[in-house]
């Protein structure tokens, strides 16, 4: 589905997804897209579907600011996957439906030395890393500086790849311009996207330079770089007829400084400065110019690299944030829908007490006091649910009877199979060795099971849920098998029934215990499987493997001896 | 004739509980009632039983191919009172229910309102 994705602006992360033929944008309510920015207009554009359905364009709906399209103000657009739609503050990437592009590689094939047709050979190789600092006899001066501003910048464009850390980022780029320019000190500032004022990021100054001494930077010297999107390099800034003597920047003790914008893709992220600098009483006699137009070129260069990787980065945690954000609303929708459930269930009990007290009639108490509280043991399992699946644990290994655990679930479930009709089987298997495992996290890990089986033949005639346990001597497994004929599940929500907050028991369910079997099981080194027909019932296989209590106590005796 | 035969409620309810606390209730006020949890047994058992009062919590209709709408035309000839359960979309309120309760109720009102719509159903 075509969308679009807000990378700047007091709506920064969200995704819209465009799923009418008509969507509006704009600060009123009354939007599809409603945007909490004060720049953008009550009834600001509409995106609007082509009648074939495969394309979108844009219509702005005569808006005070105007809607922007990489940049260009436009009225009626058709939009491309990748365009840049701004409007007010708030800037979007719109992404179009899927198009079929033909990605065929079945007539590229790699031939071997062997064959007849292969007549190359290898004339010159190079590494990727080192061979640009060897020198050649005979090689130009400008060839020279030439493949050492390509290796700056090929430093540099290692540099902003290796990390997603802004302030690591930028510290990287700083080192690396001191490596390479003799600067004293130098700072990147980067814009705060709300007040859109600098804030320095990073200082660096040259070793035996003082670190307490103050860094003041020529607010002439930003406003123009950032008014004119332009580098700048002064050598002797008295004498620079683009800033004001009056406000000079030699009154502050700087003799050269370069000042390059950070210029992204959709604007200037900041700006990086670096100056010679000398302590005020000592003489400017003698000292020759470190800066040069070569230097200005790099460094813009280097600016638009690092701007980049700004983005890059911005976007990337504001996906996170979006994720995180998506995940929270999920988990909380998840729990509020089985918390209100189970309030539901208290409240009705309750009022089935209250009326049993006025009329004096035990029987109705009883029966409120039945609801209240098996949503009391709901909400118990709830809770341990979700510390469980929270919480990474290391399962508490210990010999164990499977068949007394699972014993135990089943007189656990026996009052609820009994109240839905459904008929509980279990036989235990006799003889079956001790086994090591946690018992308390696989008792809570087969009740889960147990009570979807219930659950699932609720309203079926005759449902029957049959327990059993399994031991594979020669794969050496232990499985737990909980069989139902109840109403099945979809292969469609088969597929899902793992997944958590995923229920396909409707209200009665929380989406939680399934996933909570399952990391119960992957916490022994086992699995959960499930196979189903709608109409017809599902089984469950908890596996894992069998340690036998025998070779576990003959294993602590030997580490004990040791 | 509904007029000959007790009063019948049908509660549609994906949970179980508040089903069990409203048959408690109205079986001591001599009102027969029935419950599905599932929203195309209650379609069936609408048509079916021909009760006088549908109580409907909307929640339940969620992810299912029926509406309102069709427990409405469940019975032409003698429709049911609607009692629509839950925090109503526009669309739902004017569906042409005949009573509504939001979420969360207190199960003194909704009995009320119940019984209400049973008042009028058999003064209809």
């Amino acid at each position: 589905m075509a969308s679009l994705f807000v990378i700047q602006g007091p709506d920064q992360g969200k995704r819209f997804n465009l799923a009418q033929v008509c969507v509006s944008l704009g600060r009123d309510t009354t939007n599809t897209i409603r945007l909490n920015d004060t720049e953008v207009s009550r009834q600001h554009a509409e995106i609007r579907q082509d009648d074939v359905g495969d394309g979108y364009h844009v219509v702005d709906l005569n808006s005070s600011n105007g809607t922007f399209i990489n940049d260009a103000r436009r009225d009626r657009h058709e939009l491309q996957s990748g365009d840049r739609l701004k409007i007010g503050a708030t800037l979007m990437i719109f992404t179009g439906t899927d198009v079929n592009v033909s990605h065929n590689t079945d007539n590229v094939e790699l031939i071997s030395s062997m064959n007849q047709g292969e007549k190359s050979r290898i004339v010159k190789s190079l590494r990727h890393d080192g061979q640009f600092d060897k020198e050649e006899e005979g090689v130009s001066p400008w060839l020279a500086r030439a493949r050492s501003n390509l290796q700056v910048m090929y430093r540099t464009s290692l540099a902003v790849s290796h990390t997603l850390d802004i302030d690591e980022l930028l510290l990287r780029i700083m080192e690396l311009i001191f490596e390479w320019v003799e600067a004293d000190r130098g700072c990147i500032l980067l814009t705060d996207r709300d007040t859109s004022a600098l804030e320095p990021k990073v200082r660096h100054n040259r070793p035996g330079t003082p670190d307490e001494e103050k860094l003041s930077i020529s607010k002439t010297i930003t406003d123009y770089v950032m008014s004119n999107s332009e580098g700048v390099l002064t050598s002797d800034a008295s004498e620079d007829e683009r800033f004001d003597a009056a406000r000079s920047i030699v009154t502050m003790g700087v003799r050269e400084a370069i000042a390059v914008p950070m210029q992204g893709r959709y604007g200037i992220v900041g700006l990086i400065y670096i100056d010679t600098y000398t302590a005020p009483g000592k003489t400017l006699r003698g000292m020759s110019p470190k800066f040069n137009e070569e230097h200005l070129k790099l460094m813009v260069a280097i600016g638009h690299q690092a701007a980049l990787a700004v983005e890059d980065t911005s976007y990337y945690s504001a996906m996170v944030q979006a994720e995180r954000l998506a995940a929270i609303g999920q988990t909380i929708a998840g729990l509020s829908h089985s918390v209100k459930n189970i309030l539901q269930g208290i409240r009705g009990g309750s009022y089935l007490i209250e009326e049993g007290l006025k009329a004096s009639e035990t029987d109705l108490i009883q029966k409120g006091w039945g609801i209240v509280e098996r949503n009391q043991e709901k909400i118990s399992r709830l809770v341990l649910d979700m510390l469980t699946y929270s919480k990474e644990r290391e399962p508490e290994m210990a010999p164990a009877d499977l068949c007394q655990v699972v014993g135990e679930v089943i007189e656990l479930m026996n009052s609820r199979a009994t109240e839905l009709n459904v008929t509980l089987k279990w036989e235990p298997v006799a003889e079956l060795p001790s086994f090591v495992f946690d018992s308390t996290s696989m008792h809570h890990a087969i009740l889960n099971v147990v009570t979807n089986a219930i659950d699932a033949c609720d309203e079926v005639e005759n449902g029957i849920v049959e327990v059993t346990v399994e031991y594979d001597v020669d794969e050496k497994l232990i499985s737990t098998v909980v069989k139902d004929n109840g109403k099945g599940i979809s292969e469609q929500d088969l597929a899902r029934v793992f997944v958590v907050f995923e229920s396909t028991k409707g209200n009665r369910g929380t989406g939680l215990g399934l996933p909570v079997t399952q990391k119960i099981a992957q916490e022994h080194g086992g699995e959960i499987t499930a196979e189903s027909k709608p109409g017809k019932g599902s089984t469950f296989r908890l596996t894992w493997p069998a340690v036998l209590a025998e070779e576990f106590n003959e294993a602590l005796v030997g580490e004990k001896r040791e | 004739m509904k007029n000959a035969s007790p009063s019948q409620v049908l509660i549609v309810d994906a949970n179980a509980d508040s089903a069990e606390v409203l048959h408690a209730v109205f079986q001591r006020k001599g009102v027969e009632t029935i419950s599905a949890r599932q929203p195309q047994k209650g379609i069936q058992l609408a048509r079916s039983c021909d009760p006088d009062v549908i109580v409907l919590d909307v929640e339940s209709l969620s992810g299912e191919d029926i509406s309102t709408d069709d427990f409405l035309d469940s019975n032409k000839e003698q429709p049911a009172r609607l009692l629509l359960l839950g925090n109503l979309r526009q669309q739902e309120k004017e569906s042409g229910s005949d009573a509504i309760l939001a979420k969360p109720y207190h199960f003194a009102a909704l009995i009320r309102k119940i019984e209400g719509l049973l008042v009028d159903s058999r003064a209809a």
